[in-house]
């Protein structure tokens, strides 16, 4: 027996829940599934203000925003089921997915997979030494179940999630003991990384860790310096105590479902690996599979809210056929949003990265 | 390549400051937000129109000097903390600056505080005037901090006991 949906939606992040909004204005029986206990996806772990458009609630809290668009979701027309993973994909329209009692097979006239992504990992010596964390489970345990996750930490990576979490780390009393970045500069918005320079943190750009130590735990970091090349430079390591080293090196598209279902999958530099080739309307290869927000190339929550608002909008008007210049006007409006997000240093490189892969696709 | 990408510290000339700002005696914007980042939160914050991010949403923030009230609103809003509200002439002889504090606890009105440069050095003593909390500034809690006069274009950070 089968259960069976017009839109089946994999992961309840912003891309996915903003997918379910848009879709729900136009059609009903759709489905959302989550392998977490919560929905939110990233957003149910930030409790900083999220910079990014107004229109997608910026300056509103995370956490707070993942309500926002939970209240805003149909119950007669949007059905969520969390801790439930989707484990396979099979043409034209079955999904497989996985929950505390077992296997189901879920049938779906269209599917949107916004499976946002994973961390990245990095080499150096002992990184498999207790105390070395990704930043995402720092943030779960401190932020999700209250639990302070450290008393000493070094952040390795500046880019926005290092600024933002080592800043959500010294909130939590934890104690930044500088955050170390390989390239030349720093990789996050200048403002995050102020806050973190007026308390007294400090930004060693050109900066790596050489491996962590420890007995059976980590103890203490060596850094050394980079030159040009990335080379290391002997001569210049320095000893850091302490009990944490959390890593901020990048994220990856989540597209394991994507390539097993058949995608055609490219690796796009700027969009932060393999991606599934996708058209405007974010539909990939396959007729009726769509996929949005970071799984297409890693953004920020608006623009994965904006891919989630377009592939909504697409997969309803497909199964519905609803009047045409309603669906051109919205159509539009996404469209435009999403230019003007992606203008700019930060995000040419994602708009770069967009335009490869559709031009590659042709 | 511009100094604050590896120093972390903004460039105080790519900070708009209104003319004499030394000689106002109310409080103004300081929106320390030099870099085109897709954030516009503070345009729609602000109740008198002062603040405006025009065309791509990725343009830096221009302020009007004239139309500000001095109301807060845009240094709670800002998810950057990046807006801090400065009165170069607060009373005869002091200074003051109204500044994001989101740790816990806050300091008491009436106490004296260690004041904290864009580095983080410690630059001298102030004393909280204020503290305020409101929806308006999603609950980010807005500490005024009278000190001298000299310092209210350094102070950045407060710490206490
Ligand atoms: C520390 C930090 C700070 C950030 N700050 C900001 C900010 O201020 N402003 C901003 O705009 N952006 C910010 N971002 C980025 C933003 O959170 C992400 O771009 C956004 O969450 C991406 O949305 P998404 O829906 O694509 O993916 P996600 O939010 O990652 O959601 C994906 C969901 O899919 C689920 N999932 C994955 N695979 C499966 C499967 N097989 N079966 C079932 N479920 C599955 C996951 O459990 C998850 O819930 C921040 C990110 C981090 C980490």
């Amino acid at each position: 027996m089968s259960e069976e949906y017009n839109i089946v939606i994999v992961g309840a992040g912003p891309a996915g829940l903003a997918a379910a909004t848009t879709a729900s204005k136009y059609t009903n029986k759709i489905l959302i599934v989550d392998e977490n206990i919560k929905p939110g996806g990233q957003l149910s772990k930030q409790t900083h203000k999220f910079f990014g458009s107004k229109n997608h609630y910026a300056s509103v809290r995370g956490v707070n925003i993942c309500n926002i668009l939970l209240d805003g979701l149909s119950k007669e027309k949007v059905c969520f089921r969390p801790e439930t993973s989707a484990i396979g994909f099979y043409k034209p329209d079955t999904l497989i997915i996985q929950d505390k009692e077992g296997l189901h097979k879920i049938k779906g006239n269209k599917f949107i997979f916004a499976t946002g992504a994973i961390e990245n990992m990095v080499s150096f010596e002992n990184n498999d030494l207790p105390g070395v964390y990704g930043a995402g489970a720092m943030q779960t345990l401190m932020n999700l179940y209250g639990v302070k996750p450290a008393e000493k930490v070094l952040m390795l990576g500046a880019g926005n999630i290092g600024l933002i979490v080592s800043y959500q780390l010294m909130q939590a009393g934890v104690e930044i003991m500088g955050v170390v970045e390989a390239s030349p500069f720093i990789g996050g918005y200048h403002v995050h990384a102020a806050k973190l320079r007026r308390m007294g943190v400090p930004i060693l750009t050109s900066h790596t860790v050489k491996g962590v130590y420890g007995d059976g735990k980590v103890e203490k970091a060596i850094i050394h310096k980079l030159g040009g090349g990335f080379e290391p430079l002997h001569g210049t390591e320095k000893t850091i105590e302490i009990d944490t080293l959390c890593l901020a090196v990048g994220l990856t598209p989540s597209v394991e479902l994507l390539h097993q279902a058949g995608c055609n999958i490219k690796f796009i530099k700027e969009l932060s690996g393999y991606v599934s080739v996708h058209d405007d309307m974010m539909e990939t290869n396959i007729p009726g599979v769509f996929v949005a927000g970071d799984a297409s190339g890693v953004e920020e929550a608006s623009a994965a809210m904006l891919e989630g608002n377009m592939a909504g909008l697409k997969a309803a008007y497909d199964i519905e056929g609803f009047n045409r210049s309603v669906f051109l006007n919205e159509k539009e409006i996404v469209e435009f949003e999403l230019k003007s997000l992606r203008t700019g240093p930060f995000c040419e490189r994602a708009q770069a990265g967009k335009k490869r892969l559709m031009v590659e696709e042709r | 390549m511009i100094a604050y990408k590896t120093t972390g510290i903004v460039d105080m000339e790519l900070v708009s400051l209104p003319q004499d700002w030394e000689k106002q005696t109310r409080f103004f914007p300081v929106i320390e937000c030099i870099e085109k980042i897709p954030c516009n939160p503070c345009s729609f914050s602000c109740p008198k129109g002062a603040i405006s991010v025009i065309g791509d949403i990725t343009n830096i923030p221009q302020i009007d000097f004239e139309r500000c009230n001095g109301c807060s609103i845009c240094v709670g809003k800002c998810p950057g903390l990046a807006i801090f509200l400065v009165n170069p002439n607060f009373s005869e002889n002091k200074g003051a600056v109204i500044l994001p504090y989101e740790f816990r606890p806050l300091p008491e009105k009436g106490s004296i505080v260690r004041l904290y440069d864009r580095e983080g050095k410690e630059i001298g003593e102030g004393m909280i005037e204020a503290i305020r909390t409101s929806k308006a500034f999603e609950n980010t809690p807005l500490v005024t901090v009278s000190m001298e006069k000299d310092l209210v274009m350094c102070a950045r950070h407060i710490r206490f006991d």
